[in-house]
């Protein structure tokens, strides 16, 4: 199967900071891959990448390719088509401050979308994509910023999903949820994965196990070790990998 | 703000009870199949069983691995947790059963070309109590009814009863001085045995349910 995104051997730089080592790896369509490792291993630098969400930092340097559908995204890629293709759902809910449906609308519109009915079919079917549209329906114009802080994620997953994306990059996006919630987006992941590509950064191991096909371990940015998720959480092949999984250290 | 939630691992549960039930099939065809070649003295039937229990334990590995899969990626606890322990023994003792008709099985072969001395009875009974025992067994494990686990093991009398009565019938034979016969009874008890043997397995099923629903370790 072809890959989704095919990343080689990537160097990342913040100023003399070398964050990521000649990273490999590829992602497979219509799966949930999960970057792990302890902090500062270089996952989320690795998501931001994906994205390139780190040419906003000042004194990045990127070193090698990332093939998103065969083309080069370092190359003469648009960036506002990648960021479009490429989403992103951040740690923390970040809902606009204007309402449910505004929030919803609000990237389309920035693509050129005005038809009040064009919009409307939009928001309603990003919401249901997002398993919040029943919550929600008759409350469209109240504030976003009113909603709970899972209901707020599944806002931002809808938000995301308005722009059509194709890969949905997630930035640890349930540590700050409560456990009923935090079920409900990773059952989302699970459905959202049969039409998108999902990269997952998780600093919870018990949920790259729940939710990912593919497992990447990182460490001091290095990939360590990648494979099935199954193999990773039963029998990886590094040392390394066993002792961060069953918590001997990070 | 009550539905449902851990969807994924919800399917992946009922896909495993699915699973055994499916082993729990293929058991009860070979204790089927080993009893009806015994009856009708079919050597080809008989050796089929014997084939075929390659299939019930390549299952039993296949079913260790996934749950062993399911504890290391879905952490559950609980309930959940007990039942997939549960599924790990019950695995277990449906192979060991599996076992017992291939050993019923290698009698029909032994005994295949010989006139019975008095028409099987109590075996054939045995076997079709011991299957519709071994079926609800596993019923009461996927639904968790500790109520018919209980119900199930209390029917493990009736396989006692069944093995202590063919054995006095044949304590008949073994009084005579005819070697063959002699033989014959002997073999004859020891697959009235082999079904018993099956009656603990099942019993043990109907403990595991009861360990699944309750923690508690009971002997029935």
């Amino acid at each position: 199967m072809r890959s989704k995104l095919s990343i080689k051997e990537l160097d990342f730089y913040y100023g003399d900071f070398k964050a990521l080592h000649k990273v490999s790896m590829e992602i497979e369509p219509n799966k949930v891959t999960a970057l792990i490792g302890p902090s500062g291993c270089g996952k989320s630098t690795l998501l931001k990448t994906l994205n390139r969400m780190n040419d906003l930092v000042a004194g990045s340097v990127v070193d090698g390719t990332v093939l998103y559908d065969g083309d080069d995204i370092y190359g003469k890629y648009d960036i506002i088509q990648l960021r479009k293709k490429i989403g992103m759902v951040f740690q923390s809910p970040n809902p606009f401050a204007m309402s449910i449906y505004d929030n919803i609308a609000y990237g389309p519109r920035i693509h050129g979308i005005k038809n009040k009915k064009v919009l409307d079919r939009i928001v309603e079917k990003s919401l249901r994509q997002a398993a919040i549209w029943e919550e929600i329906k008759n409350r469209l114009k109240g504030p976003a910023l009113g909603l709970s802080g899972g209901q707020q994620q599944r806002l931002c997953i809808a938000r995301v999903l308005a722009v059509e994306p194709d890969v949905i990059l997630m930035d640890e996006p349930t540590s700050a949820l409560d456990p009923v919630s935090t079920s409900r987006i990773e059952d989302l992941i699970d459905e959202l994965k049969k039409e998108y590509t999902i990269i997952i950064v998780t600093h919870n191991m018990q949920q790259a196990g729940r939710i990912s096909d593919s497992t990447a371990f990182f460490l001091n940015g290095y990939l360590e070790e990648m494979g099935a998720t199954e193999k990773i959480f039963f029998n990886p092949d590094s040392k390394k990998t066993e002792d961060y999984i069953s918590g001997k250290f990070g | 703000m009550s539905t449902k939630t851990r969807i994924h691992f919800t399917n992946v549960m009922e896909e495993l009870n699915k699973e055994i039930l499916m082993m729990g099939v293929y058991v009860e065809e070979a204790l089927k199949k080993a009893i009806d070649a015994l009856k009708n003295q079919d050597v080809n039937l008989a050796e089929e069983v014997i084939k075929e229990d390659e299939r019930i334990n390549a299952l039993e590995i296949e079913l260790f691995d996934k749950v062993a899969i399911v504890l290391a990626t879905e952490q559950p606890v609980a309930t959940d947790l007990r039942h997939l322990m549960g599924a790990i023994r019950i695995i277990t003792d449906l192979e060991r059963a599996g076992d017992y008709a291939v050993h019923i099985a290698e009698g029909a072969v032994r005994l295949a070309g010989e006139t019975y001395l008095t028409p099987l009875r109590q075996i054939p009974e045995a076997g079709d109590e011991a299957r519709q025992m071994l079926r609800d067994a596993l019923t009461a494990f996927v639904n968790s009814d500790e109520g018919l686990a209980r119900e199930v093991a209390a029917r493990d009398d009736i396989l006692d009863k069944l093995h202590k009565k063919l054995l006095k019938k044949m304590l008949k034979y073994m009084n005579k001085d005819d070697e063959a016969d002699i033989e014959q009874a002997t073999t004859l008890i020891s697959l009235a045995r082999f079904l018993e043997r099956l009656g603990d397995h099942v019993t043990n099923i109907c403990e595991w349910v009861i360990y699944s629903k309750t923690g508690e370790h009971v002997e029935l």
